[in-house]
This record gives C-alpha cells, sequence and structure tokens, in this order.
C-alpha cells in the first residue's frame, strides 16, 4: 500500500508545511518592518500618554530590552534571526497585563479553552453540516429540506460574533438563563460543577459557532457537492442498477464529497479560528478571545504576536495532519 | 403475442419535457411497436438523436424527470410472468425485473464505476440487492471466466484500463444471468481492437447463457456483425425492421436506404453517397412522415399522413407509403 | 461619435446581462432588493445634520419617538441620534469595503490570471506566496496590523489593510478558471493560430472571468464590512469615525445592552445581518446563473 509516489506526496507536504512557516513568519516580519512606527516606539508612547514621569536611565534600558524582545536590534539579518526565533517558541517576553508573567505562559494557560471549544464546535459543525446537506439536496423536494435550505442561506452569511451578539441580546437581556461575561470558572478541576461550569459558559459561544458552521456553511457546500455528485455518471449507474437511495447516500454521495470536504476543512480552519476569537471575546469565554481582547486594550504587543505566532504554527500543523490523513480516504492518491 | 416473444412494445410514446407551463416537449419515442425474440440479437440503428437511446431506457423501465411516458405498453416475459414496465412502479421494476430479468450496459461504460469503491464492491453491491448471498469466490471464478484476473477485484476504477473497466461493466451486467441485456453503443469511444474484444465478449456469453441481447448503435458495421435482425429509426420512429442480411441487402425504407449507400464496400469504388440534410428538431418535427423533407420519393401523401407500420413480407416491417398497396 | 454608440452598447450590454440575471435568479432578486434598500437608506447621509457628530446634543438615552428623524431610532449615551449615525455607519463600512474591493479583488484576479495563464516557475511563485498568505489566518493578522498602525489608522488605510487578508481566495478562484478554461479547444485553436498572450487573455478568456470577477468582489464587500465589525468589537477600528462595527463598539462600551438601552445595538446588528444576506444572496445568485446545475 505505501508506494514510492504515496511517500513523494507525504514528503512533499512536510517539506511545504515547513517552508510556508518559514514563508509566512518572514512576510510578518516584513510586513512589520514596513509600518512607519514599530512596536516599541508605540510601546514607549502609551507609557508617556499616561502622564507618568520616568527616569531617562531605565527608558532607555527599558527600549533596549524592548529591542530584544521585538527583534528589532542589530543589524536587519539579526533582527530577522531574533524574530524567527521567538516567533517559533512564541516567547515575546513579559506580558503587560500581567506583568512580570511571560507573555507565553498567559497564553499557554487559556489555550485549553479555546481548543476545546474549537475541536468540538468544528467536529460536529462538519459532521452533522455535510450529512443534513447531503440528505436535504436528495430529498429536495420535501418541505424539509426546502426550510433547512432556507435556514441556510440566511445563517451563513453570518459571521460567528454576530450572531454572539444577537444570542446576548436574546439570552441574557430578554432571557436571563446564561452569563454574559465570566472569567474562569471556580470550582477545582475534577469535579461534576467544574464541569458544569464549563457546558454553562460554553453553551452559547457554542451555538453562535455551530449555527452559522453546521446549519450554513457545511449545509450548503455538502448540498453543492450533492447536486455534482447526483449528475455524475456513477450515480446513474447505481441507480440504475436498482441500488436503493439509502445506499447510494452512504456509499455513492456521501463517500465522495468527503473527499472535497476534507480540503475544504483544512482550508477553513483559519477562518473558524479567527471567528472563535471574537466570539469568545464578546461572550468574555475564558479562552485566547477573551485574552486577546485584553491585550489589545491594553496594548500588550507581547500578547498579541503570541497569539499570532501560535495561531499560524497551530493552524498550519492541523492542516498538515489532514493532508497526511487524505491519502487514508482518497484511493486516487493512495494508488496513483 | 407469440411464445417466443420476450419484449413486446406497443404503441410506445415518451417525451422529454423542455417546458411544462408552455407544453413545450420533446418527442423522443412515437407511437413504437417492436418485437423482440427470445434468443436473439437485435440491432436498433440510427443516427445520432433518432430516439434509440430513450427507446433503450424506456424499454428497461428507467424513466426520471424530465423524461415521460405519454402512452403504450412494454411486456416482458419473465420466468414467472409477464410484466408491463410502463404500469409497474419504481420500486416494483426494482425488485422483479431489473439485474435479475433484465439488465443494462450503459454508454460511456468506461465511467461509470464508483471511483472510491473497489471492483469487487460493485460486485457484491448488486449480489447484495438483487438476490442474497455475496461470495467474493464465486466473483472471482466469475472473472476469470471472462478472462479478468482475480486481482482486479481489489482493484479501484482508476488503476484499470479503459477497455478492462467495460469488460467490468459487461461482467456486472450479466452477473446474475438475466435473459435480457440491452447494450447502449458499447462500441462507441472505443478503439477498434477493443471493439472486436467487446463485440466478441457479447456474444460468446450470449450464446452462451442463450439470453437476448439488444444492441443500440449507429455503427451499421456492429449490425453487420453480430446481429440477428435490425430494427432502424428515424426521428423517434422505427421506420425498418427485419433480418439484418435481408435489411443490407434491399433496404426497403429510403432512409435505410440512405444508411446502407454511405457504407464502403468492399470492390466498390464508385463514391458513396450520404444523405442530404439533417434530421429534424424533436421539439416541432414535420408532420406526415418525419421523413420526408429529405426524401427524394416524398409523395403528396407522406407529406400529409404518418404511414403505417405494416408487415410487408414475413418478419419485415417498414413505415413507408411508397409499400403501402392500394 | 464612435465613443458615444461604444458606450451605449457597453451600457446597453450591462443591462441586458443584469436583467438576464434578474429574470434567473430568485436568490438575485431578493438579495439585490435588499441590498438597493439599505442604500437607499444610506443614502439619507447626504441629508445629515452639521450637530449630529456634536456628543451630548441630545438628552442621552432616549427612546425612539416619532417626532422627527433624530429621534426615529432614540439617542445613544453620548447624547447622539442613532438614526443619523446609522445611515452614515452604512455609508461608511461600505466605503471602506469597497477600498478593500478595489484592491483586493483586482490583485486577485491580476495574480490568478497571470498565474494561470503563464504556468510554470511563475505559476508557482504565484502560489507559494498565495498559498503562504492563506496559511496566516487572516483574522490574527489583522489585528496585529491594526493595532500598530492604530494612531494613524484612515479609512482608506483600513481597507487596504483588510485587502491584505482577503486578496488570496480571489486569486486561487481565478487561477482554477483560467486553468480550465485553458485546456479547452478554443484557447488551443487560438494560440496554435499565432494569437499572442495579451491577446488571448483579453478576448478569449477576460469574458468568462468577469461573471466571476463580480462574484468575487461581491464576497470580498462582505468579507470586508465583517472584518472591520470584527476589528471594532476589539476596539481597532476608526472609533472617531461611525462605522457599523463601531458603533457596535460604543455600545458595548457604554454597557448599553445591560443597561436596556437597546435601540442603539439593534439597528447596527440588523443592519449588517441585512447587509450580510443580501450580498450573500446575490453572490449565490449570481452563482446559480453562470453554473445551471445548481439552480433549484
Amino acid at each position: 500500500m505505501v508506494s514510492k509516489p504515496l511517500i513523494q506526496y507525504l514528503i512533499g507536504r512536510i517539506i511545504t508545511y515547513v517552508a510556508t512557516l518559514f514563508a509566512a513568519f518572514t512576510i510578518i516580519f516584513l510586513l512589520l518592518k514596513a509600518m512607519p512606527t514599530s512596536i516599541v516606539d508605540l510601546i514607549i508612547e502609551s507609557m508617556r500618554a499616561t502622564g507618568a514621569v520616568y527616569d531617562p536611565q531605565a527608558l532607555i534600558q527599558l527600549r533596549e530590552a524592548l529591542y530584544e524582545i521585538f527583534g528589532l536590534k542589530g543589524s536587519l539579518l539579526e533582527q530577522y534571526v531574533t524574530f524567527l526565533r521567538r516567533f517559533l517558541t512564541m516567547d515575546f517576553g513579559p506580558s503587560m497585563i500581567s506583568f512580570p508573567t511571560p507573555a507565553k505562559e498567559l497564553v499557554v494557560r487559556y489555550i485549553p479553552w479555546t481548543v476545546g471549544l474549537l475541536t468540538f464546535t468544528t467536529v460536529l459543525s462538519w459532521i452533522v453540516g455535510n450529512f443534513l446537506g447531503t440528505l436535504a439536496t436528495l430529498f429536495r423536494k420535501s418541505k424539509a429540506s426546502k426550510v433547512l435550505q432556507g435556514m441556510a442561506l440566511t445563517l451563513y452569511p453570518i459571521p460567528y460574533y454576530i450572531l454572539a451578539l444577537i444570542l446576548i441580546f436574546l439570552f441574557a437581556y430578554i432571557l436571563p438563563v446564561f452569563p454574559i461575561g465570566g472569567g474562569a470558572p471556580t470550582a477545582p478541576l475534577i469535579s461534576l460543577e467544574f464541569w458544569k461550569q464549563v457546558v454553562y459558559r460554553s453553551f452559547l459561544p457554542a451555538i453562535s459557532i455551530i449555527l452559522p458552521s453546521m446549519f450554513g456553511w457545511w449545509f450548503l457546500s455538502s448540498s453543492t457537492l450533492t447536486l455534482n455528485v447526483l449528475s455524475e455518471d456513477y450515480y446513474m449507474y447505481g441507480e440504475l442498477r436498482g441500488l436503493p437511495k439509502s445506499y447510494l447516500f452512504k456509499k455513492y454521495v456521501l463517500r465522495n464529497i468527503l473527499l472535497p470536504q476534507t480540503t475544504a476543512l483544512a482550508l477553513s480552519l483559519g477562518g473558524i479560528f479567527g471567528g472563535a476569537l471574537l466570539t469568545e471575546a464578546v461572550f468574555a469565554y475564558p479562552g485566547l478571545g477573551l485574552l486577546l481582547y485584553r491585550a489589545v486594550g491594553s496594548g500588550d504587543y507581547g500578547v498579541a504576536l503570541s497569539i499570532l505566532s501560535l495561531s499560524i504554527i497551530g493552524i498550519s500543523t492541523a492542516t498538515l495532519i489532514i493532508d497526511l490523513i487524505y491519502p487514508l480516504i482518497d484511493p486516487r492518491v493512495r494508488y496513483r | 403475442m407469440g411464445e417466443d416473444v420476450v419484449i413486446d412494445v406497443r404503441g410506445l410514446d415518451a417525451v422529454y419535457d423542455v417546458d411544462v407551463e408552455s407544453g413545450v416537449y420533446v418527442h423522443a419515442v412515437d407511437d413504437v411497436n417492436l418485437q423482440v425474440r427470445r434468443g436473439e440479437v437485435l440491432g436498433i440503428a440510427g443516427e445520432s438523436g433518432c430516439g434509440k437511446s430513450t427507446l433503450a431506457r424506456v424499454l428497461y423501465g428507467f424513466v426520471n424527470p424530465p423524461l415521460r411516458v405519454r402512452r403504450g405498453s412494454v411486456v416482458i416475459s419473465a420466468d414467472d410472468g409477464k410484466y408491463d414496465v410502463v404500469s409497474l412502479s419504481l420500486d416494483e421494476r426494482r425488485a422483479r425485473l431489473w439485474w435479475k430479468v433484465i439488465s443494462y450496459i450503459p454508454q460511456n461504460a468506461m465511467n461509470v464505476l464508483n471511483p472510491v469503491e473497489r471492483i469487487r464492491d460493485h460486485f457484491i453491491e448488486v449480489l447484495k440487492y438483487h438476490s442474497s448471498k455475496a461470495d467474493v469466490e464465486e466473483v472471482a471464478r466469475y472473472l476469470e471466466g471472462i478472462g479478468l484476473k482475480k486481482e482486479v477485484l481489489n482493484a479501484y476504477p482508476h488503476q484499470l484500463s479503459g477497455g478492462m473497466r467495460q469488460r467490468i461493466v459487461i461482467a456486472l451486467a450479466l452477473l446474475l444471468n438475466p435473459r435480457i441485456v440491452i447494450a447502449d453503443e458499447p462500441t462507441t469511444a472505443v478503439d477498434v481492437v477493443l471493439q472486436r474484444g467487446i463485440l466478441q465478449l457479447l456474444v460468446e456469453f450470449q450464446k452462451r447463457l442463450n439470453n437476448t441481447l439488444v444492441v443500440i448503435t449507429h455503427d451499421m458495421g456492429v449490425h453487420a456483425m453480430i446481429t440477428n435482425r435490425v430494427a432502424v429509426m428515424y426521428a423517434g420512429n422505427v421506420v425498418e425492421v427485419g433480418e439484418t442480411s435481408a435489411v443490407f441487402e434491399k433496404p426497403l425504407h429510403p432512409y435505410t436506404q440512405g444508411l446502407i449507400n454511405s457504407l464502403p464496400r468492399i470492390g466498390d469504388k464508385s463514391t458513396r453517397v450520404g444523405l442530404a440534410g439533417s434530421p429534424p428538431d424533436l421539439r416541432n418535427p414535420p408532420p406526415g412522415c418525419r421523413f420526408h423533407p429529405r426524401c427524394p420519393f416524398a409523395m403528396d401523401i407522406c407529406r400529409r399522413e404518418k404511414p403505417p407500420f405494416i408487415e410487408v413480407e414475413k418478419s419485415r416491417f417498414v413505415a413507408c407509403w411508397l409499400h403501402v398497396k392500394r | 461619435m464612435a465613443a458615444l454608440s461604444r458606450t451605449r452598447i457597453a451600457t446597453s450590454t450591462i443591462t441586458g446581462a443584469f436583467s438576464r440575471v434578474w429574470r434567473t435568479s430568485r436568490k438575485f432578486r431578493i438579495g439585490f432588493t435588499i441590498f438597493v434598500a439599505l442604500l437607499c437608506l444610506g443614502a439619507f447621509s447626504i441629508a445629515t445634520p452639521s450637530y449630529y457628530k456634536n456628543w451630548y446634543y441630545f438628552r442621552k438615552d432616549t427612546p425612539p419617538q416619532l417626532t422627527s428623524l433624530d429621534f426615529l431610532l432614540g439617542i445613544t449615551t453620548n447624547g447622539r441620534s442613532v438614526f443619523w449615525i446609522l445611515v452614515n455607519a452604512i455609508i461608511n463600512s461600505l466605503a471602506i469595503a469597497a477600498v478593500t474591493t478595489l484592491i483586493a479583488a483586482h490583485l486577485g484576479l491580476f495574480i490568478g490570471m497571470v498565474a494561470g495563464i503563464r504556468g510554470g516557475w511563475v505559476d508557482k511563485v504565484l502560489m507559494f506566496v498565495t498559498d503562504t498568505f492563506v496559511t496566516i489566518p487572516g483574522f490574527p493578522l489583522l489585528y496585529v496590523m491594526s493595532m500598530v498602525l492604530r494612531p494613524m489608522l484612515t479609512m482608506p488605510l483600513l481597507g487596504l489593510l483588510i485587502s491584505l487578508t482577503s486578496w488570496p481566495w480571489p486569486a486561487r478562484q481565478v487561477r482554477a478558471i483560467v486553468l480550465s478554461l485553458r485546456e479547452r479547444d478554443y484557447i488551443t485553436v487560438a494560440r496554435l493560430s499565432g494569437m499572442g498572450t495579451g491577446k488571448i487573455l483579453a478576448s478569449e478568456i477576460f469574458p468568462h472571468l468577469l461573471g466571476w470577477h463580480l462574484i468575487n468582489s461581491t464576497n470580498t464587500v462582505l468579507y470586508s464590512i465583517g472584518s472591520e465589525a470584527g476589528l471594532a468589537i476589539l476596539g481597532l477600528s476608526i472609533l472617531q469615525e461611525d462605522t457599523l462595527g463601531t458603533m457596535i463598539y460604543w455600545c458595548q462600551h457604554y454597557g448599553a445592552l445591560y443597561r436596556g438601552i437597546w435601540w442603539w445595538i439593534a439597528p447596527p446588528i440588523i443592519a449588517l445581518i441585512l447587509l450580510f444576506i443580501s450580498l450573500y444572496l446575490i453572490s449565490a445568485g449570481l452563482q446559480e446563473y453562470f453554473n445551471p446545475r445548481l439552480r433549484g
């Protein structure tokens, strides 16, 4: 099963992965360098703007330290290398929000919540969305199907965070059931109370993501793909041989749209992540989104860059994993 | 109906709805009467768009919108009785007839296999839904009987050549030993060498299993090679039926004459004459005999009334006013 | 004289095409209608009174009253008229989106065309850059850049910034279409008969691309409005100007929701949702027109 072309494919993907990461970091480095004001200047400015008076000596030392952190010291090459190193290790010095805790540590603390929310909602939306979209298209004359279609058209274009605002409006103002602003749960980790709090806090953010994702995006895209499959010769041949619709649904339609939908999943991770961050911010859900909100508010570039770095590495890796699994589901790639 | 008639088609009329509201449709099959006899190889000939593929589908019973049967009957005689395909529901056709009594080899057979399923799954699924056992070993032996190695079973369609895929589709059609096999353009888009192999395979199996073969193709050479009888279609009508050798030697309908005359013959070096004009638009077919605009022998009555489909000699039918005795 | 008739032909072709799409797709009809309605609402901004930016001009937190346009949608916590803020916000959000689309959609079109036509290493390099940008999650990049540019952010600059993250998608789309068109027979004929690359691009390929360019542009407008709103929630938009995003920001800032000032938060949200849905329907309608398989 493991053939030479397959190995070439896998190795090619891994090389692309590494190359793209480096290219991405380089692009960001160049973009930041192209900015009229450097991050360090901005930090110093904001410190001065508070009106406090600083000892000039201390300021200079601070500046030096900041230059070191944000890769602005030394020649262009030295800057680049420092920057790369910092980016790869997500190390951008101490955070402003809770000085002197390193930015990295803060980020790591908030990761599990975001990863939990994202994984759960993405996987659920993808699976159920595809299933529903395909089923609805196979029976597209039915009333239920038309209702779902209409729902999908309305839900798909709405970003998660806008839906989040609506949900806040509904549930916290009109119908106070869920919290709108919480922070991290208080109970100890291994207790029912803890998990109850997790569900309680995650419910609305999850809904904000699931509705446009499952009933919107995955529903619509699988619907289109199903229409394509239905017009294919091999589907006609399946019908011709008298195979029942339920069987055709599983083995002919679902199985075939699985391929482009897996690729689509890999491509959409970036967008899902961005939207999720904002949703978390809106709900004050104790994940990276909330951290980001605080970082932006306090001008904490260290944390902001750490999150950026994390998102690039995380999403690239997730995409790579999906790409590596892909041959397992597509026989045309597995056997060349 | 004689005992040896296996498909009896009477007054069959089928259309493709273009626009339901304004009542525009393509009149693809117009009042067709045909008998297919047990054990024969019947060819259905005619140029593209004459309705032969549509006829094949309606015979089989694979009728999906916009295709619609307006009138007529297609009575198939199976082991356990006679069934009118037109009046059966889809489920009944599936349960009683499809693949067990009558099977179908579609056009473009090279691309009809499911790209994500192995070959053996294609066989297993047919067995599962039409009989009870799904014995892979038996399928392997069956394939070997066709000249395909049993390793083929584990392969995916894209790994096989076009010719092999064609054979597999034929093998699938014959799997449950049906009485009738309909082959729609089995040799189009295939090179000459492959053509011969496919035709040989079909004929060999037909002899071995003693079933009935209906071959749809515009290629007159194929008809000459393997068919016992041939039915010629033009613009939705069957215009001539007869034993292949008779039709080729002495075509009665002007259209058939045009078809035969355009074929090259060994020894005859004269220029081949084709038919002038082109087939009519079936949304708006000409009145009377549909061939009259192109017919060199068109008479006044041809433009007004459709000629009846009559038996001029034993087993020789033609629909042409030239052959109607007054 | 010739120029005049050319314009006339151009307009009649456009109106002809438009009416064809209008007749074909119900989605397009609905979407376009809603969008035009929103534009009309935004058109009120021409009549904006000079005092509309003044804080505390009106008594703050007044609920909506039908007495005048000023009070139609109530007053914010800053003492400003929600109605006038809303109509200006619609126009401003669309203006930013227009800048983004002008840059990103056309940049994507250009890159996609070049990559698709030239092929070879030009294609590989361009695609590598495009894919790299796809790898960088759009929103995190946006917020970092906004943070750095915050002091000097203007509407056009914001539009430019958003186009940084939105150009890869049209580029890939266009390239895919060019690649599929390239294989078509009539292109081979054109090439074999000696037509230059530029001419082939212009006369054979471009007309097909125009449809997709329109679709990509619509999607980019949608994306841009959403991105601006997203940035605003974090406080990274242009807070002195009124956009749909900044309206929401200020609402959040003053805790309008918890204090029951629903007339401030509801209009921008409704306007945003209507914009998103209408733009999407327009895009889907156009897609239905260009790809008949998708029609019901």
